[in-house]
């Protein structure tokens, strides 16, 4: 189990090990396309744990044997439909566009007791987006645990 | 457009706060930068990592942070720009293929930069395995940046901004918060920690910051209609935490917890925020440790001042502090004892930017006393932060000034008789340096004189040179440096010379109470060595320090065997080269520097001018408050007609007749110079210690009986010219201080081509300076010309450079250093070291001396019999007059000729008593018109 420290705040626990995770979104589907067992600290979660049935938006959860969620970390928004854009007055927008082939990372704590990564959300498939926007996030994929220090796996639970 | 188009050069940690798989590791690249323009690209970074370091939370947070720069080298600068806003459209080769205007939606966004994240994270991960984060810098001065897995931003001035922002979302998973019309906004609650729908003061995801007095909404969108916020009836007061509608793309019914944040618009971190980033990189934090390196603080023998006037010294109270956090140390109690706390009884530490570990110091002063009084106390000290508390004991005592004792081993060998290049003899010019060094001698010093040519005799034991002027000890000395007793003669044994002196430092420390705290060596030799025994032979059995100078041409010294005497002994070699006629007093100047360095004065300034009558040179040099007292010297052939004043920081002039026990004035034959201990005025110790002082020279009176400069026929009638009426000096400042600069120069080959390594330390108070000081040497070339070489620092704190030697002949070193105190004072040092290169120089034996052959050929034509009467017919046919010739060389050998005689008493050339051979007039017809060919060539 992972360490313990002081913050300024609350306890957080410490992951000396991380998995480093590439994902790969294209035509509503969600693929691993890596992975990569690193020897550094994970950074800790942040917020709330997020609830199905109450939060919008992305992120992602380990879980183990029993289901229960171990970790999870946010996603700023992992479908690349739209882009931000600074200008130099100061004034910071979105823009959004047709999806494109999106390729995002995530690190996770290498925990023996994590089982499986589900990756949580409101939609992969934007043709659908103005429907599904009006709901809140649900499971969208399941992954095993990948073995092995460092490769490519795809498979879905 | 790719990776064909440049290169990667490698990676560097820039900041380094410990092990990768510790902390929290920052990638940064560069993409379109040339080769040549890598320099640019590391400034860039340091500007980003200053940026993220001077934005809260992350200042004190960044000693969990590492940052490693990844070089790469791209064929084109820039980034290409199609101009869709306008303006010429530019493409540029770069390796990770920047862009403006990316087309998004069908549209080209004018500040969307963006790059191949692939290769980007494909070249982070190859470099640095373990990032956690990664940013790509684009050299461009367009503003511009883009988010993702990659932050992208320009050079552009605020272009960091947007970095920090995108690494806001990727890095601690944090929500925009600025609104729009809901498109992108998550139906539910917003899973980011830094925005929320609910405005419910109980159940608030930030409800911790939120105060009780807070309205909740705190602020409503006017603009929105379709927003059920209910505007609060006063608004909450400025920066408190609240719900201010407004946020995550929604401008209605979503809230953010402050008006402004970096996530909106790019003002400070909210404090939610702020939060969050601090739980992200807390695992990362080291382990906060704060060490007491000074359980006690130990001012041991510190010497009394000059004047009766106390040294005082600092010693500083020292933590060894791992935190990220501002740590306060503050003085509680004391210190007793008498000791002074100079800068202060609080100090604050933060953690390094670069390194894990910053040091905190309280400075504790002690002035000495009388040499034998001892003092204690203590001082107790609290950190604030966390309430550690540590009692240091403070000791110290006073001693007497060290003294000095020294002795000059002189070459009188027949050479000396010679001209030293600008008219006047090597002997003479010896005897004036000589006459200064024993001059500017402190009252209690030593000084012994020894005498060398084919041997040596011990001329002066070591005795007191007595107060200045007029100091027994000083009057003989100087006495016998004017006297017949160095008069030139004979061959050069500098090894017993050296034996001489090392055997009459011992007999002193021996007869001495007590004994001498230092005792030095200074040889002053004009040749090589040619009569045993040898340097290398006597140098092992050198206790002193010992200096040297080599006067003259190097191709005449005996340089590596110098060398090797004085850098086994804690001194070094000065190599006058030929001595011109800008630089008359280059002897004397080194004999000043050597005595500097045998009573650990600092050199501060040293410049060189020419009077005339009608001008008057101000001379400015800095005085720190580090320095507790000097010696202001003017070296000049006649010292007698130079008004020599002395003009304090705050404008008060000292004169010779200035009086006061803290100035004292001293004129000799060739030296005149103030001896001050600091302040110089007690009663004005703002305006006469620190601070920009001046030396005031011109030509004309001198104490109280007026001088002319028309007296200078009475004084040294080779100055004395009415038409002209100039007159040379140099001047010398010494400070003798707690600011200490020591530079060496190291000389492993003498060839054309070797490298001469040059290190300098700077120490306040034994602590190396390391802010605002630099370093550089002015090298002067044997043609002349000057060249400039700015050191380094290395991983000792030490300044470094190298350099080398690209002609035959001396090179002159002059080691500058200029900085400000920890108190903020200007300060100068300097010291000069000398280096040269000849051709063979590595093939020079410092145990087989280089012979004069061509006078040592002489000697042995001169050898009774040797040329026949038949010789001289025949050279005499062949237009040699022998015997003019054999005058001729003569002449020019004949110091070495009287030397050889000294060794071997032979009698001169005599003709015709006895035949030689055919075949052998022959041979020594060959080798004469040879050697005269050599010599002519």
């Amino acid at each position: 189990m992972a360490e313990k420290t002081s913050g300024h705040d609350k306890v957080i626990p410490i992951h000396r090990k991380t998995l480093r995770l590439t994902f790969r979104i294209v035509n509503g589907e969600v693929g691993l396309i890596s992975y990569e067992r690193l020897g550094m600290i994970c950074p800790p979660s942040v917020g709330e744990q997020p609830e199905v049935g109450k939060h919008g938006g992305f992120w992602i959860e380990t879980r183990d044997d029993n289901d229960s969620v171990l970790f999870h970390r946010l996603l700023h928004s992992p479908i690349k439909n739209w882009v931000e854009v600074h200008s130099p007055d100061g004034k910071i927008r979105r823009v959004f566009g047709d999806a494109q082939e999106s390729i995002f990372e995530v690190l996770l704590p290498d925990d023996i007791n994590s089982k499986s990564i589900t990756l949580m959300g409101e939609y992969l498939d934007l043709k659908k987006e103005g429907e599904n926007r009006k709901e809140v996030s649900r499971e969208l994929a399941r992954f095993k645990i990948p073995e092995g220090e460092k490769g490519g796996n795809n498979e879905r639970n | 457009m790719s990776a064909t188009d440049g290169y990667i050069v490698g990676t560097t940690k820039v900041v380094d706060h410990g092990p990768d798989n510790l902390r929290w590791n920052l990638v940064i690249i560069g993409d379109g930068y040339r080769e040549g323009e890598l320099t640019q690209y590391h400034t860039d970074v340091q500007n980003f990592v200053t940026a993220l370091r001077n934005t809260p939370p992350f200042d004190e947070l960044f000693c969990g942070i590492n940052v490693h720069r990844i070089d790469v080298v791209s064929n084109d600068s820039g980034a290409d720009d199609p101009g869709c806003a306008g303006g010429a459209a530019t493409t540029a080769n770069t390796y990770f293929d920047a862009t403006f205007c990316t087309v998004w939606a069908g549209t080209p966004m004018d500040r969307l930069l963006s790059i191949n994240d692939a290769l980007a994270i494909s070249v982070s991960s190859m470099y640095v395995p373990l990032r956690h984060q990664v940013l790509c810098i684009v050299n461009s001065s367009k503003y511009g940046g883009s988010g993702g897995t990659i932050a992208t931003c320009s050079t552009a001035a605020a272009s960091s901004s947007i970095a920090i922002h995108e690494i806001g979302h990727s890095a601690f998973g944090l929500a925009d918060e600025y609104g729009g019309d809901g498109t992108g906004t998550p139906a539910g609650e917003p899973p980011e920690p830094n925005v929320t729908r609910n405005t419910n003061r109980a159940t608030n995801k930030w409800r911790a910051l939120i105060a009780a007095a807070t309205p909740m909404p705190s602020q409503c969108d006017g603009s929105c209609g379709a927003s059920t916020c209910v505007a609060p009836g006063a608004p909450p007061p400025a920066g408190a935490v609240g719900t201010y509608e407004g946020g995550s793309y929604s401008d209605c019914n979503t809230y953010r917890p402050l008006p402004s944040c970096y996530m909106r618009n790019y003002q400070p971190f909210c404090p939610v925020c702020s939060g969050v980033i601090r739980q992200t990189l807390q695992p990362f934090l080291p382990a906060e440790s704060i060490n007491l390196i000074t359980p006690s603080i130990t001012f041991l023998n510190v010497p009394a001042g000059i004047g009766g006037i106390g040294v005082t010294t600092h010693r500083a109270i020292v933590w060894e502090v791992v935190s990220c956090r501002r740590l306060r140390f503050q003085i509680t109690a004391g210190p007793t004892g008498g000791f002074g706390t100079p800068a202060g009884t609080l100090v604050s530490v933060s953690s390094d930017p670069i390194l894990p570990v910053a040091s905190a110091r309280i400075w504790v002063s002690y002035t000495s006393t009388n040499p034998g009084d001892s003092a204690n106390g203590t001082v107790t000290v609290r950190c604030v932060e966390t309430g550690q508390i540590w009692i240091i004991n403070i000791i110290a005592n006073t001693i007497a000034r060290p003294r000095s004792a020294v002795t000059l081993v002189l070459d009188r060998s027949g050479s000396m008789n010679d001209d030293a290049g600008d008219g006047i003899t090597k002997i003479q010019k010896l005897r004036e340096a000589a006459n200064s060094f024993v001059s500017v001698m402190q009252p209690g010093d030593g000084i012994g004189i020894v005498r060398f040519n084919a041997s040596a005799q011990r001329l002066m034991e070591i005795e007191d040179v007595g107060t200045a002027p007029g100091g027994s000890g000083r009057i003989t000395a100087i006495g016998i440096l004017n006297g017949t007793a160095i008069n030139p003669s004979g061959a050069t044994s500098i090894g017993d010379g050296v034996v001489n002196g090392k055997q009459m430092l011992d007999d002193a420390q021996v007869s001495t109470v007590p004994p001498y705290d230092v005792s030095a060596m200074v040889v002053l030799t004009d040749g090589q060595w040619n009569t045993p025994p040898s340097l290398a032979t006597v140098s092992g059995s050198i206790t002193s320090n010992t200096y040297a100078i080599g006067f003259g041409l190097p191709s005449n010294i005996s340089v590596p065997a110098l060398v090797t005497l004085c850098q086994g002994h804690n001194g070094y070699l000065l190599i006058t080269g030929a001595i011109t006629a800008d630089q008359t007093m280059r002897l004397n100047k080194y004999f000043i520097q050597i005595l500097a360095g045998i009573t650990n004065a600092q050199i501060v300034a040293d410049p060189r001018g020419v009077l005339d009558i009608t001008s008057e040179h101000r001379i400015p040099f800095w005085i720190c408050e580090a320095d507790y007292g000097m010696d202001l010297i003017i070296l000049s052939p006649v010292p007698q007609v130079i008004d020599f004043q002395l003009e304090t920081p705050d404008g008060t002039r000292i004169t010779p007749g200035f009086g006061g026990a803290n100035s004292q004035f001293v004129i000799s034959h060739n030296t005149s110079y103030y001896r001050c201990a600091l302040p110089v005025i007690p009663a004005n110790d703002g305006g006469s210690h620190s601070g920009l002082w001046h030396a005031i020279l011109k030509l004309g009176h001198q104490s109280s009986e007026p001088l002319k400069y028309n007296r200078l026929k009475e004084f040294n009638p080779s100055y004395y010219d009415p038409k002209r009426a100039v007159l040379p000096y140099e001047f010398v400042a010494h400070a003798y201080s707690s600011l200490t600069f020591v530079s060496s120069l190291r000389q492993n080959s003498f060839e054309i081509g070797g490298v001469v390594h040059l290190v300098a330390s700077i120490l306040e108070y034994d602590v190396p300076l390391l802010k605002h000081a630099r370093v550089w040497a002015e090298i002067q070339l044997p043609g002349g010309l000057t060249e400039y070489v700015s050191f380094s620092r290395d991983s000792n704190q030490k300044f470094v450079a190298n350099y080398e030697l690209q002609l035959p002949g001396v090179f002159t070193f002059r080691i500058r250093a200029r900085g400000a105190t920890m108190h903020g004072s200007p300060f100068e040092r300097e010291q000069t070291h000398t280096a040269v290169a000849v051709p063979g120089g590595d093939k020079w034996d410092p145990n087989d001396p280089k012979t004069d052959d061509c006078c040592e050929w002489l000697q042995c034509l001169s050898e009774e019999g040797v040329i026949t009467d038949q010789l001289v017919e025949r050279l005499k046919k062949l237009g040699v007059d022998l015997p003019s010739l054999l005058r001729c060389l003569g002449e020019r050998c004949k110091s070495k000729l009287d030397e050889i005689e000294v060794r071997q008493p032979h009698k001169r050339y005599i003709p015709n008593t006895k035949q030689l051979s055919n075949e052998s007039i022959e041979h020594i017809i060959e080798l004469v018109v040879n050697r005269i060919k050599g010599r002519l060539s």
